[in-house]
């Protein structure tokens, strides 16, 4: 199990090496440069040239770049280019805020989720699984930032309750929060639905109720005991996608998470800070996936057989 | 030697079944589907809504007019003017072309690529497998946005672009579905049977491995539709769509966030047009998915 | 003349000491009603067994014997499946007019039930120890540690070492699931036990072991088993009674001599014809020609007609009846009207089994 772990990190270092020379590369050969945004019609030639001279523009591709891993490798993400301030400083201020937002859409999503999914499976074919599933193929349809202006609309312009977005307090997490949620919700009904309904209509349920197991028992523990499991998993991954598209809910509700922060800085064409924060996002991708994985391997008995040592996989002799 | 007694003397006159090819079939469970009928019926209010779009000229779209600033809804202008005077249900429904097209075409790319290495890794095994796996999870490693962005950053905003970005983006769970069902069907028999008769690997592939594996393809490349059309409109309202006066629904959208509170309908009615597009392609993929799953047929 | 008495009537043989009748089927009647059609798969069914007795129920697929198993324990999927009319009374009380709390308590305990794919029938995620001490706990006062105590006695009892207890599903062959699930019919020493094709997915040796382990447990626990299966050899094995089924209906019942050594109805004859002579290998193997009948479009009278040697005009439109052999034989056939009607065996007297 342990090997598997190490082997699932060590997996990381291709990956940051990869990632790091796509995205370095491709920012690099971006029309414009970091210093487009610093000269003006004033800036004599020599200025220009020692801004080049600064940013090794003058050199190839490939030195900036060496320059930059070979910081990297020691775990220096560098200055921004725009700033010269830290991007691992900054990205390492704002990610509890965008994992603060995750995790509420999580907890938002999975407690309404759950139990429809749930509902929805059982009655399968009626009319309130034909609610659930409307209801959920709405959801999954809209674009997230259009359900973020329309809250914004309904709950702080026309209702006033909460603030339209910003970082002052809690009442600026609300709108931001139930907005990812409501995103994870659709998605995560319809996976539970699914899973339940696959588990509703396997035999071990009928063996169950064959042995006289109480019905509210076999529900609770023989079907749900299966269900949770692969519902956990989706659960797991939609916190990485939702951290994925936290670029946009940060943008519309002006919250300061490493999304937003990552779009600033593409669009200032600042190589440095663009790299770093992708790297660190894909790091925290991988890892959370690495995550998931492991907790499927931890609750179903079948998968965790895989990962333990083969030496202990008895031979079954028929 | 005893007589076998001719089955044909003793069986009546058999029942006539109506045989249905496979197509047939999935026709017919497509028509008895509700949600994929009316996710077609909206498509096809789409392509209305597409060609109808054909005859606005370009021109009629961008035109500023100050005495149509902020103009509330009304006959001529359904959507309301916005804060350069344009008729925004024009600009939607020209918008029309672009969200379609991004949505097929970045969806074609992804699935071309994606099944074609998805084949490749799961038909061939070994290194060949190994490479295009790692390949395509490094890939997916990276947040879809912000590859998108990156992406276009380098391209530069237009249409090819962002079709080129969201596709690409889109690779990697075609690969993945595609190299499951490939190493299914790949055990199966009548694979062995067909390379037993001596057919070529390419061949095997293209004629027993695809068309029966094509079921989650096709599934997925519905929803990867949707899903496009979304992540292009996001692009869009960040601004690494398409360029500005062209009114691709994510950026009328943007467009319409500053006067949010004055004239809600600006942003409004573009987003509605997105929600209403993905939907019908979500309802369409539900649809087939139901019919071209043997396991829930009754 | 003969006499045209329903099955009920009978008077089984006498018997030693335990006459006590654990299962009586009457008439029972299964329908499945689906959008456009209903399935009728069991039609008139009645059968009787006694404490220790084993009968065979065999048919083809889709003859209706699963559906009738699940009747018994009242476990018939009920959004298509209604159980239209007849009674089935397990050691006394009609099954089908109990509540669910009362199913309850007898299923596992009563009437048991092995059903028939073993890979899908264990719950993945539960050691197979913690599956049959499950039965234990709700049908008995012990404790956890007692129940799973007998969990593993049963696990012995069927060949398991007990030390396997706390693994789960998956880390067990097929056949050693098919022997953890009759362990877990058995945990409770039902009275009658339902095996649907127990032995069918496994392979012919694992299938002789589990069957002489069926016939042993037979014997020491005094359990009535219901064996439905399409193996003749499997009936001949371990059966004392056979009742043969076609479209839902037994068409011929006796002991295992009557159907076995005189097979009255034409079906049966095409069962045995059809099986390979181990004795005369040069013999040609009679097929019976046709196939089974769609279960939806099922004719008035016998549903055997379009396949039988022996079929008249009347056989499809007339109402059948019970025809006694004798004491403890009856067939299901519209010819034997007739008098000095019989079958003429394709194969002889003697059949093999």
């Amino acid at each position: 199990m342990l090997r598997y772990v190490l082997k699932r990190i060590l997996w990381l270092i291709p990956v940051i090496i990869c990632v790091s020379f796509i995205v370095f590369a491709l920012m690099d050969l971006a029309p414009g440069t970091i210093i487009d945004a610093m000269i003006s019609e004033a800036t004599t030639a020599e200025d220009i040239a020692a801004l080049r001279a600064k940013y090794d523009l003058d050199k190839p591709l490939i030195y900036r770049y060496g320059k930059y891993m070979f910081r990297l490798a020691q775990g220096d993400l560098g200055l921004s280019d725009v700033s010269q301030t830290s991007v691992w400083d900054k990205y390492i201020t704002r990610l509890p805020n965008t994992l603060l937002l995750s995790l509420a859409a999580l907890v938002i999503g999975s407690a309404i989720s759950i139990p429809m999914g749930i509902n929805a499976a059982r009655h399968a074919g009626k009319i309130t699984d034909t609610a659930t599933t409307t209801f959920t193929l709405i959801g999954m349809s809209m674009p997230s930032f259009w359900l973020a202006l329309l809250l914004i609309l309904l709950f702080s312009y026309y209702l006033g309750w909460v603030p339209a977005g910003g970082n002052k307090g809690f009442s600026a997490f609300i709108l931001p929060a139930v907005c990812s949620g409501l995103l994870l919700m659709a998605n995560s009904t319809r996976q539970t639905r699914s899973s339940m309904l696959e588990v509703l209509n396997s035999d071990y349920l009928r063996t169950a109720r064959a042995k006289g197991v109480p019905e509210k028992v076999v529900i609770r523990k023989h079907a749900l005991g299966n269900a949770w499991i692969p519902i956990l998993t989706t659960i797991g991954s939609s916190l990485g996608v939702s951290l994925a598209g936290s670029a946009v809910i940060e943008s519309v509700f002006a919250w300061p998470g490493v999304g937003r922060a990552t779009v600033d800085a593409v669009l200032a064409r600042d190589v440095t800070e663009t790299c770093g924060m992708i790297i660190m996002s894909t790091i925290i991708y991988v890892l959370l996936q690495l995550i998931v994985d492991l907790m499927y391997a931890f609750v179903d008995p079948r998968i965790r057989a895989q990962y333990t040592n083969r030496k202990k996989k008895r031979r079954s002799a028929v | 030697m005893s007589k076998i007694p001719n089955a044909s003397e003793t069986v009546p006159e058999a029942k006539q079944q109506k045989k249905r090819s496979r197509f047939g079939e999935i026709v017919h469970s497509i028509k008895r589907n509700k949600s994929a009928v009316a996710g077609l019926i909206i498509i096809a209010l789409l392509l209305l809504i597409l060609i109808g779009s054909l005859f606005i000229k370009y021109e009629a779209v961008t035109a500023t007019s100050t005495a149509n600033r902020f103009r509330t809804p009304d006959l001529e202008f359904p959507f309301g003017g916005d804060n350069m005077g344009r008729n925004v249900f024009l600009r939607t429904i020209y918008g029309s072309r672009y969200s379609l097209s991004i949505g097929f075409l970045a969806a074609a790319i992804s699935t071309v690529l994606g099944v074609f290495l998805g084949s490749l890794a799961g038909y061939y095994g070994g290194l060949v497998d190994d490479i295009i796996m790692r390949a395509s999870d490094v890939l997916a490693s990276i947040p879809g946005m912000l590859l998108g962005m990156v992406i276009i950053t380098v391209l530069g905003q237009s249409l090819q672009n962002l079709i080129i970005a969201v596709g690409v983006t889109g690779v990697p769970i075609f690969v993945r579905i595609t190299r499951a069902s490939v190493l299914t069907i790949k055990n199966q028999e009548y694979v062995e049977a067909s390379r037993a008769i001596g057919m070529s690997h390419l061949r095997v592939i293209f004629t027993q491995v695809l068309p029966n594996g094509l079921s989650p393809i096709i599934v997925t490349f519905t929803s990867s539709l949707g899903l496009s059309i979304i992540v292009a409109a996001s692009l869009s309202f960040l601004g690494f769509g398409v360029p500005v006066p062209k009114p691709e629904w994510g950026t009328l959208v943007s467009a319409g966030r500053n006067y949010i509170r004055t004239s809600p309908n600006l942003m409004s009615f573009p987003g509605l047009f997105i929600m209403i597009t993905v939907l019908a392609f979500n309802l369409l993929g539900d649809g087939l998915r139901d019919a071209l799953d043997p396991k829930l047929k009754k | 003349m003969s006499d045209v008495i329903t099955r009920h009537e009978i008077v089984a043989p006498p018997e030693t000491a335990n006459d006590e009748i654990v299962l009586d089927i009457k008439d029972l009647v299964v329908h499945y009603v689906l959008e456009n059609e209903t399935v009728e798969a069991v039609n008139g069914v009645s059968l009787q067994l006694k404490k220790g007795q084993t009968i065979g129920v065999v048919g083809e697929t889709g003859a209706g014997k699963t559906s009738m198993a699940l009747a018994v324990l009242n476990l018939v999927p009920s959004p298509p499946g209604v159980i239209k009319s007849g009674s089935i009374s397990v050691c006394g009380s009609d099954v089908l007019k109990m509540s669910t709390k009362q199913l309850e308590k007898i299923r596992g305990k009563d009437v048991s039930m092995i059903f028939q794919d073993p890979m899908t029938s264990l719950n993945p995620v539960m050691t197979v120890g913690a599956q049959i001490a499950e039965s234990v706990k709700y049908h008995e006062n012990v404790t956890n540690d007692e129940a799973f105590k007998r969990a593993e006695e049963m696990l012995e009892l069927v060949g398991i070492p007990k030390a396997r207890a706390i693994e789960y599903p998956h880390q067990f062959s097929g056949g050693m699931k098919q022997r953890v699930v009759i362990a877990i019919a058995l945990a409770c020493n039902p009275k009658v036990l339902l095996a649907d094709e127990p032995t069918s997915a496994l392979d012919v040796t694992i299938q002789a072991q589990v069957l002489d382990m069926m016939s042993e447990l037979k014997e020491k626990l005094g359990t009535a088993l219901v064996m439905i299966t399409h193996d003749l050899g499997v009936v001949a094995k371990v059966c004392d009674l056979v009742a043969v089924m076609y479209a839902g209906r037994i068409v011929e019942y006796g002991t295992l001599e009557d159907v076995f050594n005189s097979p009255k109805h034409p079906y049966t004859e095409g069962l045995f014809g059809s099986l390979p002579n181990i004795e005369d290998r040069k013999a040609e193997l009679i097929p019976i020609p046709g196939l089974m009948p769609d279960p939806t479009k099922l004719p008035v009278g016998c549903a055997f007609e379009p396949r039988c040697r022996y079929a008249t005009s009347v056989c499809r439109d007339k109402r059948l009846n019970n025809h006694i052999v004798s004491d403890t034989h009856t067939v299901l056939c519209a010819r034997y009207d007739e008098p000095g009607f019989n079958i003429d065996l394709l194969r002889g007297g003697e059949n093999n089994g």
